[in-house]
Formats: structure tokens, sequence, C-alpha cells
């Protein structure tokens, strides 16, 4: 109470200072005044925030979200906002500078933007997984055979004696499969599509690979949440979206596809940790298909797109912080949700290029 | 012959209404327009819903807020402007994409409007909407898929009705509520869904600028057993009113009129006449006071925390008044120290007053709802 009571006199004393109308008053004038005054104050507005505003992959908004909401709470004098508008457009908006940095599996076309004009840093591995609507069914094996037989309209029933053969202990019901797939330019289309293009030659030479392809039959959904919907809402469909999402949605069965080595590996943290480390996560090819026989197919890495230079030190300041928390604590934070931190060693690498990013 | 004449002058305008309107054998130029021309691979059988019978369509929508232009508290109407996404798939309207020579075909506005005409669409709309005077304006793009995904963009101005809780007024939170609904030509066959509802990305500018941007919430209300009955989604924008335009337009300058009020304490106590003017000015200024901020408000049966605050107020004159009243009885009777210690205790106790008065009818409105 002593102290308390000499501080606030030290503070009249400062104050009376400051302001010479108050050095006449008596002592109660002078407090009644400042703590007025101190009210007024606290009724102003604390300084505008920077906000800084995003766009990208469907494949890890959860994630991103996640951090966003962790980010802001922390950092008060910044808002970061992100719209999961899919990989395409959203590095669309990016080259195109409608938003200050991006999420996605594709890379950006070096017409749109020059190389030296971003920073493509890796901040998250993951999985996509076929995934499929079968009551009472949750986990089936799918050769490679099988899967592109599937998407390309060869195998249209669950009953299909090829189904049967590599699961022989389960009762596929007689139903229509409805293939379902990603009618945006996706990142998650990229990859799967990419993987059937590897997997399959004449899938490779007739539809090919791309965040938008010609699929040969199917329902069309715009985004992940729509096409996990429509999954949920059809009897008989099966598609692909990423691991997290798939696992926690309680009437969806997961496909585990046969590995390069012939081998059934359920795609897990672990499998995924494994193909990293085998391929590294600079080859996203062969990350879609490692060599390992431990190693689950369909391994991807998504990227942050940011900008070498903002418009104002602010910004580029939120930014880097947001990367560097990216790279460190949201490392802990993708584990809950299914997704895999980055090598540790390309962690470092990449956090010290970040103070590059300036104005 | 005049009668021939005015026969003969009856049918050809006969003639020429039918003309016109198209009625006559072999006139085709009122066809008006053919979906043919947009979208030849569509057929007539289009407006049976997309699904088996027994079987419902999913219909997904994305809610997009682009601002809320006003908040009418007085009508307890608000105008929002927004962009809704909404995606079904009919596979009847697949189509080769290597023939057409593109995976979508789009169409805006009026083309857009008379495609839909010629096939099912869930037809989704907002079924709390106030229809006034002013005219409709959207924007409408129609996308067809080459897997027969359909999307329908729609982005505009809409005025809804909301229920204003102003216990709380002028530090309210308010909740305005956009209710989504479908009625297709066989209603129980939509299963309408929410994607997404988001506001636009700097939330401090999309709300007028006496109100703050708090949030935005979905809730879908479960079907009643009613054959029919839609599925309605409800999206709540939550906003907080900015308060302080209320503390420093209305209540400083109150406060400093009933510190005015509290000046007759250290007038003489005879001069009752001058002490009752001033306390009688002040109190109309009060009332005037309170009769702009009601023109504000809609008509409630409680009573909120700023007219609390104006009760609290009003009485402090009143109390001057009556105290003036006091003090000059006392003197009159010759009692001139108790004049003085009246007038004393009501120089201290006039602020805290106001307070004990805002806490006792603060506590009685609260204990009475």
């Amino acid at each position: 109470m002593r102290r308390n009571h000499s501080r606030a006199r030290l503070v009249e004393r400062i104050c009376a200072r400051l302001v010479p109308p108050l050095r006449g008053w008596p002592a109660f004038r002078r407090r009644f005044s400042l703590s007025v005054a101190l009210i007024a104050l606290s009724a102003c507005d604390p300084g505008p925030q920077t906000q800084l505003v995003g766009a990208g992959a469907t494949f890890l908004s959860p994630l991103v979200d996640a951090w966003i909401d962790q980010f802001n709470e922390d950092h008060p004098k910044s808002a970061f906002l992100f719209s999961a508008t899919g990989s395409g457009l959203g590095i669309d908006l990016f080259a195109s500078d409608a938003v200050d940095f991006a999420f996605s599996e594709l890379p950006i076309d070096a017409k749109n933007m020059p190389r030296d004009s971003y920073f493509r840093v890796p901040v998250i591995a993951g999985c996509l997984v076929v995934t499929f609507n079968l009551d009472g069914i949750d986990e089936i094996n799918l050769s490679r055979a099988d899967l592109v037989a599937i998407f390309s309209g060869e195998i249209t029933n669950w009953s299909d004696p090829r189904l049967r053969s590599d699961n022989p202990a389960i009762d596929f019901p007689d139903l229509p499969i409805s293939v379902v797939h990603r009618e945006d330019p996706s990142g998650s289309s990229y990859n799967f599509s990419s993987f059937l293009s590897l997997i399959s030659p004449e899938w490779r030479d007739s539809i090919g690979a791309g965040s938008t392809v010609y699929w040969p039959l199917g329902r069309g959904a715009l985004g992940t949440n729509a096409l996990l919907k429509e999954l949920d809402h059809l009897h008989g469909a099966i598609s692909y979206a990423d691991l997290g999402r798939a696992e926690s949605a309680p009437s969806l069965g997961i496909a585990i596809i046969e590995n390069k080595s012939g081998n059934f590996v359920r795609q897990s943290e672990a499998s995924i940790k494994t193909a990293l480390e085998v391929v590294g996560p600079f080859n996203p090819a062969h990350l879609l298909d490692p060599s390992d026989p431990e190693a689950s197919p369909l391994s991807l890495i998504s990227y942050m797109y940011l900008h070498r230079s903002y418009a104002t030190e602010a910004k580029a300041t939120a930014m880097i912080a947001f990367a560097e928390y990216i790279l460190s604590e949201g490392q802990r934070q993708a584990e809950s949700l299914e997704y895999v931190p980055i090598p540790e060693s390309l962690r470092l690498g990449v956090m010290s290029a970040l103070a590059e990013i300036g104005l | 012959m005049m009668k021939a004449a005015r026969s003969a002058f009856f049918y050809l305008c006969l003639w020429i209404f039918a003309t016109v309107s198209g009625q006559v054998e072999g006139d085709q130029s009122n066809e008006g327009f053919s979906i043919d021309r947009f979208a030849p691979w569509m057929s007539e059988e289009l407006f049976m819903p997309p699904a088996e019978p027994g079987e419902s369509v999913l219909v997904m929508v994305d809610f997009y807020l682009v601002a809320v232009t006003d908040i009418d508290l007085t009508s307890q109407r608000f105008t929002v402007i927004t962009s809704r996404v909404i995606q079904w798939n009919d596979q009847r309207l697949a189509f080769d994409p290597e023939k057409v020579g593109r995976g979508s075909v789009e169409f805006t506005n009026q083309a857009a409007l008379e495609v839909l005409r010629a096939m099912w669409n869930p037809t989704v709309s907002i079924a709390n909407r106030y229809y006034d005077n002013s005219p409709l304006f959207a924007d409408i793009l129609l996308t067809i898929y080459h897997s027969g995904l359909v999307t329908y963009e729609i982005e505009d101005s809409v005025s809804a009705s909301y229920t204003a809780d102003l216990h709380h007024f002028p530090f309210d939170s308010q909740t305005l509520t956009l209710t989504l609904s479908t009625f297709g030509r066989l209603q129980e066959s939509i299963d309408l869904e929410l994607l997404s509802a988001i506001p636009a990305s700097d939330t401090n500018k999309i709300v007028p600028s006496n109100y703050m941007f708090t949030g935005m919430t979905s809730d879908k209300l479960s079907r009643t057993l009613m054959l029919g009955s839609p599925d309605y989604i409800n999206i709540n924008i939550k906003v907080d009113r900015r308060g302080r335009y209320y503390v420093w337009r209305h209540m400083l300058p109150l406060i400093v009129l009933a510190m005015i009020s509290s000046t007759v304490f250290w007038m003489t106590g005879t001069a009752l006449h001058d002490r009752l003017k001033i306390t009688a000015i002040s109190m109309l200024t009060i009332v005037t006071f309170m009769l702009f901020l009601n023109r504000e408000l809609p008509r409630v049966p409680y009573l909120t925390v700023m007219g609390c605050f104006y009760v609290s107020i009003f009485l402090l004159p009143l109390c001057a008044a009556i105290q003036s009243m006091v003090v000059d009885s006392a003197l009159k009777k010759g009692n001139r120290e108790r004049a003085e210690m009246v007038d004393r205790i009501a120089r201290i106790a006039f602020a805290p007053m106001l307070v004990l008065f805002f806490i006792t009818i603060f506590y009685l409105r609260t204990f009475s709802r």
C-alpha cells in the first residue's frame, strides 16, 4: 500500500510538471483531473491492427485455421485471415498480389509470377487417402490396378470380383460405385491425378495430371467440404481427401492403396514420415509413390507462399512472425490434426531464409 | 355501310393484336429464348429433380457476407450485401468437354435465369426477406460443369427483419439472422447443407460505423414430420453496438447538465425562484434529449440501460428542486443553520445520488424481468 501511494504521488508530480496548470492546484483536484484524463485516454482506440489475408488449399485448411486462431490470440496487433479457396485459386490470387500469402501444393507458373519475387516454404506434410461410403465397412485394400479401374469407369459396382480378390473377408454390397471428384483447381486433384498417371500409363496418356482434369465419370464438387458432404450423402461413393478429415468423418471408410512394393500399408503419421525420410521434401512426385516397403503412397508436402517484400514494415514483420510460428510451435499443433511436421534440418534452413523478407 | 365499316375495323384490330402476340399460325417472331441455342445437349425432361424417387438432392450453399449496409433500429430491419454460391449435381447436364471445347459453360444474369427456367433448380431463397419498393439488383452467374455439377452464384442486396434486444442499449449486441430455405418442385427431395459462412476480410469495415462485427454462426433447423417441409438454415451475424457515441453525445452532456443543476446548492437559500428555474430548465433539457433518443429506438416494453440512466439523471434536478424548497422552508422558519446543513449535505451527496439511483433502477429493472 505504501509503495502504491508513493508511486501515485510520483505520477502526480510528473504530470504536474508536464501540465503546468496543474501545479497550483490542490492535491485532490489534481488527482480528479488526472483520473478524468486517464479515463478519456482509455476510451481512445488502441492503434489499428495489421491485417493480412491469405488463400489456398482446402487440404490443410483445418490446420491453417488452428494456426491463425492461436497466432491472432497471441499477437493482437495483427489479424490474419485465411480463405480456403482451393490451391489453384489460392496461388492465382497470390500471383496477382490479391492476397498476402497462400498455402498450396501446386507450383506457380513462372509466366504468372517470377520465381525471385516470392518464397515457397515447405510447412507441413500430409497424405491423401481414397475414402468411400459403404455402410459397415471401415477399411478395404485397393490394388493400384483396381484404383485406376474405378476412377476410369471400368469397375462400376462394389460387388465386382476384382475388389473381392483383395478383400476376401469383406462382403461388398451390390451397389453402383459413384465417383466424386474436385471440380475446382486443387492441389488434391493435382496430386491424385499425378499418382494415377504414375501408376497407369493409360491414364497418363488419356487423362493426365493437373489441378483440373476431365474426369471420365463421376460427380463434381467445389472444395473439400463439398466433396465430403457429397460422399456422406451418397451411398457407394468414392473419392480422395486428406487423411485427417477422412478419418474424422464417421460415415466414411478408408481404402489402403497398394504401394510400389506390393504391400498394403495403412496411411498414418509413421508411413508419411517414412516416405519423407526416404525421398526428402523436394521430390514431390517420388513422395506420391515411394519405393520403400513401409511407406504409403499419396504422401505430399504443402507449401506456404510469401512475397519477398511487403508494402509496409508492419506487414513484413507480422508475416515473418507468422511464418516463424508455423515452423516452430505450429509444427506441434499439426500432429494433433493428423499432419506430419517437416524434418528438423529443413525447418531450420527455411527459418533462416525468412529473414530476407523485407519492404 | 357504317356498320360494315365498324365490323371491318374491329376485326382488323383483332388481327393486329393476334399477330403481335404471336397467336397467328406460322408467326414465329415471338418464340422467345431457346435453350437449344445455349445448351443443345439439354432436353425437355429436366424439370424433375435429379434424384431417384424417395431420394433427396444434396444442395450445398457457401455464404459470403460482403457488408451490412444498414441496421435500422426503429423498424428492426437490416440490409446486407451477400454472395451465395449454391451447388448441386445433375447428371443429366453432364457433357463431353472435348466436343463442347471447354470443361464448363457459364451464363450470366438474364441468360442464367432463362437457363434455370428450363431445368430443375432448388430455388434457395432467403425466407425472412423483406421486400420494399426499392429496385432489386442481383448479379447472377450460373456455371454448368462437364460432370453435371451446377453452381449458381448470386450477389445481391437483401433486407430482412430482426428482433432487437435492447435491454443493454447502448452497450447491446444484436443478432441479425438470415434464414435460407429451399422450395423445389418437390420439397421433400432437397437436403440443404451450409458449407461455409464467412465475412469479408476487413471485418472493421463491413458494418455501419456505429457497430462492430463480432462473428457469424449458423444453425440448421431440423425438418418437421410434415411432408414438404423444407430445410432452414439460419445464418446469424453478430454485431456489437459502439456505445461510446451515446456516452459522448448523451451521457456526458447530461452529467454536465446535472452538475449545472447542482449549482443551486451554492445559491442563496432565499432565492427559491432562481433555484427552481435552474432545476426546471435542467429537467426540460433532459426530457428533450430523451425525446430525440426515443426517435431512434423501437417502442419496447422494458427499460434499457440508457433508460435507467435517463431516469436516474432526471431524478437529480427533481431532488435539487425539492431540496431548494426544503431550504427555503427552513429559512422561513428562521432555522438558518439547518438550511445551510442541508445545502452542505446536498453538495457532497449529489454525485453519489446519481450512482445510487442508477443502481437502484437497474436492479429493479433486472429483478422485474
